[in-house]
């Protein structure tokens, strides 16, 4: 009798146990996902994920971690006294600088921005082998590939070629394969051919939402791609008047607003502001932050917001400036300190303007005290002046250019919105005397937005005497070389020989 | 404390202890002079009528005194020395009374006997004639144990007779016609014997003291127990009354040094600070190498306190075994060998922690209480400026900055002329404080003396133990409470417990182990992280002391400098607890079918329901940017556990000897939890009490997973002639963790012992050597702890935001999936050497193993361009050879004095054996390198002014360290580095290049040698202990030296404080060879091993002494013992580091360890 007992219960325990399926509610299954157009858009949206402004991983990050505060720092725009503003304000980071080579990859989360890539190339497949009819996946397509051509870009102008992985590959992750990096020709086609993909298929501005992908970004994109590449090739400047004429077009519905500062003010950032190109709309509750305002200001801020004073910009850069120019707006070169109701400014500079003004960008957002440092604002990246600044370069750089009425009317009218008087063809007697007069005004009218003033100075050799000169010659460690960034060195030893480290970096 | 009633509580030969026939039996051979064949039996029908009936034929004694046993529930007590057991005999009675049966059998003999309830004690009056001028007595008294509690069945004798007597229930005796210059022998299995002599008194009141006779002690294995001397496998047995709990949150702090192969580091020093507790060594690279927790059967979970969801609140460490009384502990084991550990198959691979806790016996309730009270000092603390001292530094440090900036001569070509001209970005030098400044400045903040204080240990203890034949209980509470001495720091617990024992009926026995804990952690903000995130610690460390403490506006002021640094005094205003509700309860039904069949039913369940709540006020400077930021976050972890067992023991012709042990088992693992918070709240009033109150970012959060384990397993053990001895042991594993195609996993183990000492050959040696065994083991265990599972998946999570701010979701790889992923196999050889010389005053082992570690599971590093770029994988193999050691001597043993010495020796060597194919090593990376390395440049010395830069460090400047140019890479016609076989090559000759191809081997992070050494003395009513441990060639940086204590940059530029070591860095004007610039960590090429020190350790643990009043001066109607005590933890380290503590600095400006002075009582009723 106990024997039977014992028996049954054994038994009965034992059979109640036999599948080994662990359950993780907090996960979605693979062989349920992706099924709708639903789960497709969510897989998009993932593509745009590291594109965000986010100090975790956001390459458009307003932090030390975000492409744009990285390469301003290596200009005259912004200063720092340590982490990666100094690094870069002296150029003298080198292989072993996380706080630069952490955008091209790291071992440790968040990993860094080049594997995202390959993200995209798996979406990109997802939606390819979806049951969405051919208009509908070209609609995702083009937002995938916008989203890759882009991140690929950025990359690219800090780093050089990358390593990018075809999709057959991808597939197999669990075989080892080191890859070579690209050539530069090949680099150049890879982000093309995704840029010129998303320009025909991505909606105009007008159609598209605000804050996401749209032809006319697509197209400025190209625009600094090919502008990048006139370095090896003047005739891509021929292509750049193409695109920006074609976005000065009608259908764009692009135009510049009349009061520069409003840009950056909240009653501003909407869909009915015909300037912006790309705005990465963000609120206090995230994925997308901002937090500019905390990077900028001093702790001792007049302001209601007393911020982590990790950056400032230059003396020499404010100096720049012509009296009237409304884009020094929030330039802030005088406040009172509120330890003890002293002035700061330039002659009384303390540590807090001691490099030069306080960069605010956009307008005070009082209620980023009470949100953990976040504003409500958007971050502006591309507008419109980018266009027009992009063909007066082209008009003068192509090959048999000239500095003339049409490319001194676009500089121009840049100038006037900022308040300025025209300038004239008398004024600019060589190309050179133009063209720095062009970067003058891409710095004055674009600093801390779309980060692409470092590659502005390289194109055309300035960045290293930008940076002895702000450095009164005692930057030790600058160079030339450091016109790229170094890559990590896990890359490297993950490439076994094939991926070549930047010259001038040790290996 | 005490180890009452060994003999009717376990059982030699059987692995449940309780159950079979209690029958204590040791060898004569073995030569202890006091051997008692002892039975306690009872029997489960009561003979309503008195009146028995017994038909025995050519039986012995001893077998009709069992008979009468079963029949009656009458039990025996007699010691085979004075009995003669042996002597056949032929006996038939009807309806006898117990008088006339026991008179019958000991018919013509001299035996007589006392009935006493249900005992009968049986005694053979003198048998050696007493001289007649001799005065006699008639001898009384009572035999208690340490606890104070009556010891039951002491033999006691008048030496060089064989007169004698058994104590009854109550621990009373009573002999006749003692002659006065007699002296008595008291002797019970397992304590020490003690001599008295008459001396003329009547009343003789004894304690016997617990003794550990290596070879009869009973070490719990998998699943039973076992004697040591019947031990197969590799085991190492720590009682809970060798070691000192006065101070310690949990058992696993008072287990440093006192089991050879166990390794525990103290990872952090704040009250029921974590530890981490490593049997032999780490082989495991990335799973998990914490041993398996068994409490009373039971695989525990391992829970620290839950995160916070607010990254700048980092609680520290908390111990997982914090939940379990110490009190309550009878006995830890460590298995260690694969022998001892593969029964538990797929978890354990290092090793099992077998807890056992106390349970009830038979007799008058035994009432104990302990307190104990200690005060906690700093053993020294960090040493930083005060403020006049910190003004002249920030002088100093700031020119010596500017100049270096600057290029300054000697660290750049300018003079200081043209710097001063031309200074870099425009900024010239202004010296921040002037000498008048200086001398009106006062004290200045002393941030460590804000956030210290004197801790405090309080904890209270009461057990009740007893019981009927039928009934055992064992109950228990325990209130503790560590305020540690930085504030805000405490954990308190409560834990009640309940064992219970009840026997049904002749086959059924049932056991219930219930414990029920609370533990309540307040929590200060710790942890190494910098800036922003800095713990309380580290900011008083860094904050400079020209900031003030607090305004008389009741604002906590930050460094304008440092700004994202909180002020320190500000976080002590945060609110941070956590708590853990704890149920570990199972339930055990427990029967004998047939005669040496056991069967065994288990079930258990571990609940815990833990929670963190914490706010931020606006009075701390992130606590403000946030509007005051409430959490709170909760978890419930469920295991639930079935297991049914069966085991079976025969002996054929007295040589064999054989156990069968069957079991299966099946465990639920399930988890979930939630977390919310708010943020920007009107007042702080509501802390995290009103998250709706919150006009900031609401944070929701959800999660739960589910895992199962389904195993079966057998073990054999086989004796023949009681000293060759034989365990097998398998197990099967299915787990819901491994992946598709690896679902099951199998286990074996096979171990063999030779008891040497018993072979004939050996018996010249009697008794110097008592046992010697030798004995090997070899099998596999497993690993499976690889997080939730190892399947491909995708994770839903915000990923953008729509024009109006609303996130919208994306969705997102979150895993790959491995088919092929096994679970990591461990197989280990294991060597072992056990031995007990002269009459067992020197006791103690030798072990030997070698483990091989393989399909070792890691993250494989996929190659980085991957989205997901590793996978859980089976990644290569590592191996672990190890040698430990526990000797154990009994120095002196006399009525009044004794001293007893145990010391316990490990050392173990993980290295890689084999890599996976694919891996992609650094160029200073080998194949065979140990798991834990220090890979660094080598530091050859400081640069000073005027000498040239070394070839290979154009850039180095004076002040920083020069690194030697040992290797370079093997380069192609391009100057590229070449690769063969997926690594890069070497050439072995320096390169004029500093690089990777400069980094070597340096060492491992591994202690070398790890001991401890416990010494135990009594004097009289005095014992004294004295306690030491240590690790031996090791060696470690110094974190707080590193952050605070090289460079004054931090002070230049930050307005840190610093550590005073920073008077003797290298500055141009004052040269030093010993510690460099403040400008070294700028260097681009690295520090290397410059730092390093060595981080040998000896920790005087703890020294106590007790008092143990004697009997006489107790109210005997009150208590029966009484014991105080003074109690020295912590006392002294001896180092040649540095630092604060060489064992708890685990970052910088981590929590000092304490020096804690106890005072407590150990009361018995």
């Amino acid at each position: 009798m106990l024997i039977y007992t014992v028996l049954v219960l054994l038994l009965s325990f034992m059979h109640s146990c036999t599948k080994f399926n662990p359950i993780d509610y907090s996960e979605i299954n693979p062989s349920i996902f992706p099924k709708t157009e639903a789960d497709i858009q969510a897989l998009v949206l993932s593509c745009y994920y590291p594109l965000r402004g986010n100090w975790w991983d956001g390459i458009n990050s307003d932090s030390e971690r975000g492409q744009m505060f990285v390469n301003e720092s290596c200009t005259e725009v912004l200063m720092g006294k340590f982490g990666a503003q100094k690094l870069c304000s002296e150029l003298s980071f080198n292989e072993t600088n996380n706080e630069v080579t952490y955008f091209y990859y790291t071992r440790d989360a968040p990993y860094g921005f080049f594997s995202k890539i390959s993200r995209c190339t798996l979406v990109m497949d997802a939606i390819e082998n979806s049951s969405l009819s051919a208009d509908v996946k070209n609609k995702y397509l083009a937002e995938v590939r916008c989203a890759r051509g882009y991140l690929s870009y950025i990359l690219f102008d800090m780093y050089g070629p990358l390593v990018v992985a075809p999709l057959e590959v991808l597939k197999n992750p669990l075989k080892e394969e080191p890859l070579p990096r690209l050539t530069n020709d090949e680099m150049v086609k890879f982000i093309e051919d995704d840029l010129i993909f998303a320009g025909d298929n991505l909606p105009l501005p007008k159609d598209a939402e605000y804050g996401k992908f749209s032809r006319g970004l697509a197209k400025t994109l190209l625009i600094r791609l090919y502008l990048h590449e006139t370095v090896n090739d003047k005739t891509y400047y021929n292509k750049v008047e193409t695109l920006a004429k074609e976005l000065m077009g009608a259908e764009y519905g692009y135009s510049m607003v009349e009061d520069y500062p409003s840009l950056f003010q909240l009653e501003g950032m909407s869909k009915n502001n015909p300037e912006y190109i790309f705005v990465i709309p963000s609120s206090q509750a995230g994925p997308n932050t901002s937090q500019w305002l905390m990077m900028a200001m001093p702790p001792d801020s007049d302001s209601p917001v007393k911020g982590w004073g990790t950056v400032q910009s230059s003396w020499w850069f404010y100096d720049t400036f012509e009296a009237n120019d409304t884009r020094k707006t929030y330039l802030i070169t005088e406040y009172v300190s509120s330890d003890d109701n002293m002035l700061v400014n330039r002659a009384n500079p303390r540590a807090t303007m001691d490099l030069g003004p306080i960069p605010q960008k956009y307008m005070m957002d009082p209620s980023v005290p009470g949100n953990s440092g976040f504003s409500k604002f958007d971050i502006v990246v591309y507008r419109y002046p980018e266009v027009l600044l992009s063909l007066a370069e082209a008009i003068v750089m192509k090959p048999s250019g000239t500095v003339n009425a049409e490319a001194l009317e676009l500089m121009n009218q840049v100038r006037r919105r900022a308040g300025l008087n025209n300038k004239s063809l008398s004024d600019f007697p060589t190309k050179e005397s133009f063209i720095d007069q062009l970067l003058t005004e891409r710095s004055h009218e674009f600093w801390c937005e779309s980060g692409q003033y470092r590659a502005d100075l390289i194109r055309f050799d300035k960045l290293y005497d930008r940076v002895m000169m702000l450095n009164s010659n005692v930057a030790p460690y600058a160079s030339k070389y450091k016109y790229l960034y170094p890559l990590p060195l896990s890359v490297i030893v993950d490439g076994k020989g094939q991926v070549k480290q930047n010259p001038g970096y040790a290996q | 404390m005490s180890m009452k009633r060994k003999v009717s509580k376990h059982s030699p030969g059987t692995l449940f202890p309780g159950i079979v026939k209690i029958l204590t039996r040791l060898k004569p051979s073995i030569n202890i002079f006091f051997l008692a064949f002892l039975a306690t039996i009872s029997s489960v029908t009561y003979a309503q009528t008195g009146k028995y009936s017994l038909d025995l034929k050519n039986t012995t004694v001893k077998a009709a005194l069992e008979t009468v046993e079963k029949q009656s529930n009458y039990s025996f007590l007699y010691s085979e020395k004075i009995i003669d057991v042996n002597r056949v005999i032929s006996i038939s009675l009807q309806e006898a009374t117990i008088e006339n049966i026991i008179s019958k059998i000991f018919e013509g003999t001299k035996v007589t006997f006392t009935i006493k309830r249900r005992q009968i004690v049986l005694t053979v009056p003198d048998v050696k004639s007493i001289p007649v001028n001799q005065t006699t007595k008639t001898i009384s008294g009572k035999v208690t144990d340490v606890s104070g509690g009556p010891t039951q069945a002491v033999t006691v004798i008048v030496k060089g007779t064989t007169k004698g007597i058994i104590t009854d229930a109550d621990g009373n005796f009573t002999l006749a016609n003692v002659p006065d210059d007699a002296t008595l022998v008291f002797s019970f299995m397992g304590m020490s014997t003690q001599e008295i002599p008459v001396a003329g008194k009547t009343n003789i009141n004894v304690t016997i003291q617990e003794e550990s006779k290596i070879i009869d002690e009973v070490v719990v294995i998998a699943y039973g127990t076992v004697k040591k001397r019947d031990l197969t496998g590799s085991v190492s047995s720590v009682k809970s009354s060798d070691v000192n709990l006065s101070v310690a949150s949990s058992i696993g702090h008072a287990l440093k040094g006192k089991a050879a192969g166990l390794t525990i580091i103290q990872n952090s020093a704040q009250p029921g600070g974590g530890l981490d507790i490593l049997i032999r060594g780490a082989g495991s690279v990335n799973a998990s190498n914490q041993p398996l927790y068994i409490v009373d059967g039971f695989p525990i979970a391992t829970l620290d306190q839950p995160g916070s969801g607010n990254e700048r609140l980092d609680a520290g460490t908390q111990s997982i075994l914090n939940f379990v009384n110490p009190n309550d502990i009878s006995s830890v084991d460590v298995l260690k060998d694969a022998s001892a550990t593969a029964i538990y198959g797929a978890r354990a691979a290092h090793g099992v922690v077998l807890i056992t806790t106390k349970r009830g016996m038979t007799g008058n309730a035994l009432v104990t209480y302990n307190t104990s009270f200690a005060i906690q000092k700093h053993a020294n603390i960090f040493d930083v400026f005060g403020l006049k001292e910190w003004m002249g530094e920030k002088n100093e440090s700031s020119w010596d900055m500017w100049m270096f900036e600057n290029d300054v001569i000697p660290y750049g070509n300018r003079t200081l002329e043209t710097a001063m001209l031309f200074p870099k970005n425009g900024v010239s030098y202004k010296l921040p404080y002037t000498d008048t400044q200086i001398s009106n400045a006062g004290e200045g903040t002393d941030w460590v003396k804000l956030i210290t204080r004197t801790g405090s240990i309080q904890q209270h203890n009461l057990s009740v133990r007893g019981g009927s034949e039928q009934t055992k209980y064992m109950v228990s509470m325990n209130y503790f409470d560590q305020k540690g001495i930085i504030k805000n720091s405490e954990m308190k617990r409560y834990t009640g417990k309940i064992n219970l024992d009840q026997t049904i009926s002749k086959y059924f026995k049932i056991g219930l182990n219930l414990t029920a804990s609370r533990i309540d952690n307040d929590n200060t903000p710790l942890g190494g992280e910098q800036w922003e995130k800095s713990g309380l610690l580290r900011a008083a460390v860094q904050m400079g002391p020209h900031i003030t403490a607090i305004t008389e506006n009741g604002e906590y002021p930050i460094n304008p400098l440092l700004p994202t640094q909180p002020n320190p005094y500000s976080l002590l205003t945060v609110q941070d607890k956590g708590f853990m509700d704890r149920l570990l309860a199972n339930i055990n039904l427990t029967s004998e079918p047939v005669k040496g069949l056991i069967i065994k039913l288990n079930a258990g369940t571990d609940i815990a329901y833990q929670g963190r709540k914490t706010y931020m006020p606006k009075t701390t400077l992130h606590g403000a940017l946030g509007g005051g930021i409430a959490t709170i976050n909760q978890s419930l972890n469920e295991q639930y556990l079935t297991e049914a067992t069966a085991y079976y023991t025969a002996k054929l012709n007295d040589v064999h000897q054989f156990g069968v042990l069957l079991g299966v088992s099946a465990e639920k693992f399930k988890a979930n939890g939630n977390n919310s918070g708010n943020n920007n709240f009107l007042t702080d009033g509501f802390s995290w009490n009103n998250l709706n109150a919150g006009s900031g970012t609401k944070i929701v959060g959800s999660w739960g997973n589910e895992n199962n384990m389904m195993s079966y397993f057998t073990r054999l053990n086989y004796t023949f002639l009681d000293r060759y001895l034989l365990t097998a042991t398998f197990r099967a594993d299915g787990a819901s963790v491994f992946a598709k195609n690896n679902k099951w996993g199998f286990f074996p183990s096979v171990a063999v012992a030779w008891n040497m000492a018993d072979e004939e050959f050996m018996k010249f040696m009697v008794p110097t050597v008592t046992m010697l065994k030798l004995r090997t083991s070899y099998g596999q265990t497993g690993n499976s702890s690889i997080g939730s599972n190892a399947f491909a998946s995708y994770y839903a999570s915000p990923a953008w935001n729509n024009a109006d701010g609303t996130p919208q979701i994306g969705v997102f790889q979150a895993r790959l999936e491995n088919p092929d992923l096994k679970w990591e196999t461990t197989t280990e050889l294991n060597f072992g050497l056990d031995f007990s010389l002269f009459e067992g005053k020197i006791g103690g082992s030798f072990e030997f193993y070698h483990r091989v570690i393989s399909d070792l599971l890691n993250y494989k590093l996929l190659n980085t361009y991957h989205d997901i770029s590793f996978v859980m994988a089976n990644i290569g193999k590592t191996q672990s050879k190890g040698f430990e050691a526990t000797i154990n001597t009994k120095n002196i043993t006399n009525a009044d004095f004794s001293w007893t010495t145990d010391f316990v020796f490990s050392m173990y060597r993980d290295n890689w054996l084999e890599r996976t194919a694919d891996w992609k090593p650094s160029v200073y990376e080998n194949t065979n390198d140990p798991i834990r390395t220090i890979y660094s440049r080598i530091a050859v010395g400081i640069m000073q002014t005027g000498d040239p830069a070394p070839a290979a460090q154009p850039d180095l400047k004076p002040g920083q360290i020069i690194i030697a140019d040992i290797n370079g890479y093997k380069r192609d016609d391009n100057g590229d580095p070449v690769v063969e076989n997926g690594k890069f090559m070497l050439t072995g000759k320096p390169d004029g290049i500093i690089d990777d191809a400069d980094t070597r081997f340096f060492g491992t992070t591994d202690p070398g040698y790890i001991a401890g050494l416990s010494n135990h003395f009594k004097y009289k009513a005095i014992d004294f202990n004295i306690e030491l441990n240590g690790m031996f060639d090791r060696a470690m940086m110094d974190p707080t030296y590193m952050a605070f204590g090289v460079s004054a940059d931090g002070i230049a530029q930050y307005g840190y404080n610093g550590l005073r070591t920073l008077k003797t860095r290298w500055t141009p004007d004052n040269p030093s060879t010993t510690q460099p610039s403040s400008f070294f960590g700028w260097s681009r090429y690295g520090y290397g091993n410059w730092f390093y020190e060595k981080a040998w350790f000896i920790r005087l643990q703890n020294i106590s002494l007790g008092y143990t009043l004697p009997a006489s001066t107790l109210h005997q109607k009150a208590f029966s013992s009484l014991r105080i005590y003074f109690d020295l933890n912590n006392l002294v380290v001896f180092t040649p580091y540095k630092g604060l503590d060489p064992e708890t600095d685990a970052y910088a400006a981590a929590y000092p360890n304490a020096r804690t002075y106890t005072f407590g009582l150990d009361v018995t009723f």
